[in-house]
């Protein structure tokens, strides 16, 4: 139901009304006549849900709509009115057919009532953290972070009169000794950079159940077809789309998905803080999603046999990946990710960062770039590159040891991978 | 928005708190430190609204004036008492307002009292210790009518939580920890 006073529009005018006779309810969305796919599967959605077929043109596919701003009309005025602007298209910021097209394809993955897309991982992060905590807030969260999020909680929260402490992201003793009076928020990754410690996703919500807490997990290095926080009693899952998620190294975006209620919350921190999607990266980002189960599977079944082929090497100290029987938290990775596991592996070659980097120079297909998910292989150091900001000292204490690669495994041929890795293994011996 | 209320907030909340219960449930409270002489702080307790929590990182003085042996340096604990009111009661009839269309420009509310301080003291047992009565006035400029502010008025005093606290019998229940 839209609209607030409808059907009581008489008594409202006579004053004969109260709250309880109100008649917006929440629903799903914003969407513009587009489908879920909700009973189907993974690539099914992916190909089709949210989809916008323009009824003027017969055109198949959601056209971009790169405008700015829309016609107002009684109903956009009617919306400002009520303070539904949300579901209104009235300024693109606000929303557009192009963001909402995307967005509803994101919840029918995510399993999400509603999600809002951002212009980069971090301004749905901040916009996400912003919209939920209170003023003196406290959250809980871990030291093995992504480098951004690290920055906005450890440098600008106490500007907003809000605080952070750091825990390890596996341990739950840990974390639920860490939660205060004043706590509000739990926020982990579901795989962590570069180690790929999994946080073990239903302890985490039912320490936020017991303590009243919102729970928040950005899914970026596991993506919904890997796991789906929402059907582990997430209250809100966050993604890096410049990742899996586009899956092209050619788009920077962000994600955020849950309720309609805690996302009607965040939408006007999102306003506030600007960071809203651009129709034209809505467009490429909805197209790219078309593909997102076929090269999730692709990613997740090289990573596989390219973490096997890597432990097996004498040349590598050390793997860690989730599908391992050799990963330490192997039995809650089978749990968790049913059997998917990920894209992203890191290990330890002998010889240290020396033979490292030798490494990355000698191999013939993985790109020696930052970032990750795309369909391409990208491979980097953490020492030099994600925990740079570490001492070597600090970066052994949390594990990152000499000759430790981060290797985001792409959609190439996995006969012609473990060849390129075969040839520059050798070479550097 | 109409008085800058989101009626249409409103409205989901309370449609969801029709299917959902517990969704309407909030609890409150306030710790209560003295200071020194009359002077005393209060900070507020986290609320649960539903199953989460809100974090109340606020806190305030109170005092007495010198007169009555404070240093005057905050707000008395009966004046925080009918702001209290006040506040409630303001909250109940804008967003009252708002649901029937009234555009408001100004609201004032006034809330006074007399106490007779003899019950306090104990001179005079017939005395009771609070407020016997309190007077209220809402001064209103907008697009409503005389009408439709009664109306409203009407509703505030049948809506607003902390005025029925007042005017209703309040269970108090006491403890002691030495």
């Amino acid at each position: 139901m839209k609209k607030v006073f409808k059907g009581i529009e008489d008594k409202r005018e006579s004053g004969d009304v109260w709250f309880d006779e109100l008649k917006r309810k929440r629903t799903d969305g914003p969407a513009i006549s587009t489908k879920r796919y909700v009973e189907f599967n993974e690539s099914t959605k992916s190909v089709h849900a949210g989809q916008y077929d323009d009824p003027n043109t017969n055109a198949l596919g959601t056209p971009i709509f790169q405008c700015s701003t829309f016609y107002l009309n009684e109903s956009s005025y009617n919306a400002i009115e009520e303070g539904r602007g949300r579901d209104e298209m009235i300024y693109t910021r606000y929303g557009n057919p192009s963001q909402w097209s995307v967005q509803e394809k994101l919840s029918a993955l995510e399993n999400a009532e509603s999600s809002i897309v951002f212009s980069s991982g971090m301004a749905a992060i901040s916009s996400t953290l912003l919209a939920v905590l209170d003023k003196g807030s406290h959250i809980v969260s871990s030291r093995d972070i992504y480098g951004g999020t690290y920055n906005f909680l450890y440098e600008d929260l106490d500007r907003f009169g809000m605080s952070v402490t750091f825990t390890s992201p596996t341990n739950i003793e840990e974390i639920e000794a860490a939660i205060q009076d004043n706590t509000k928020v739990l926020y982990f990754e579901a795989l962590t950079n570069p180690l790929l410690k999994m946080a073990p996703i239903e302890e985490i919500v039912s320490l936020g159940k017991k303590y009243n807490l919102r729970v928040i997990i950005d899914n970026t290095f596991l993506t919904p077809y890997n796991v789906k926080p929402l059907n582990l009693g997430v209250d809100l899952v966050v993604n890096s789309a410049t990742k899996y998620l586009n899956g092209h190294s050619d788009l920077i975006g962000g994600t955020v998905s849950g309720s309609r209620k805690l996302i009607d919350r965040i939408w006007p921190q999102m306003l506030k803080n600007g960071g809203s999607m651009d129709p034209h990266a809505c467009f490429m980002l909805e197209r790219s999603l078309k593909t997102f189960a076929l090269r999730m599977r692709t990613h997740n079944a090289n990573a596989l046999e390219l973490a096997t082929y890597l432990e097996d090497h004498p040349k590598i100290k050390k793997v860690n990946y989730p599908g391992l029987a050799s990963y330490n938290q192997h039995e809650l990775a089978k749990k968790q990710l049913k059997g998917k596991n990920s894209g992203m592996i890191s290990f330890e070659i002998e010889g240290g960062d020396a033979k490292a980097h030798s490494l990355l120079k000698t191999l013939k297909l993985p790109k020696e770039a930052t970032s990750l998910g795309g369909v391409e292989s990208l491979i980097s150091l953490p020492y030099n590159t994600s925990q740079a900001s570490l001492t070597k000292e600090q970066q052994k204490e949390i594990g990152i040891n000499d000759g430790l690669i981060r290797l985001s495994v792409g959609i190439e041929d996995i006969e012609d991978l473990i060849t390129d890795f075969e040839q520059a293994i050798e070479q550097i011996f | 928005m109409l008085n800058n209320i989101n009626i249409a907030g409103l409205s989901e909340y309370a449609n969801e708190v029709k299917e959902n219960n517990i969704e309407g449930k909030a609890s409150y409270g306030v710790i209560l430190d003295w200071v020194s002489g009359t002077k005393t702080k209060v900070k507020t307790k986290n609320m649960i609204l539903g199953s989460h929590k809100l974090v109340r990182d606020f806190e305030f003085t109170i005092d007495e004036p010198t007169q009555l042996l404070g240093v005057n340096c905050a707000p008395n604990p009966a004046e925080y008492m009918l702001g209290g009111i006040a506040g409630c009661m303001a909250v109940t009839f804008m967003t009252g307002a708002t649901l029937m269309n009234i555009e408001v420009n100004q609201l004032q509310l006034e809330i006074d009292g007399e106490l007779d301080l003899r019950g306090f003291l104990g001179i005079d047992k017939t005395i009771e210790p609070g407020f016997p009565e309190l007077k209220f006035i809402f001064n209103v400029k907008g697009s409503g009518t005389q009408e439709q502010y009664n109306l409203l008025m009407e509703r505030v005093m049948k809506h607003s939580p902390n005025f029925n606290t007042m005017k209703n019998e309040v269970k108090m229940i006491g403890g002691l920890k030495g």
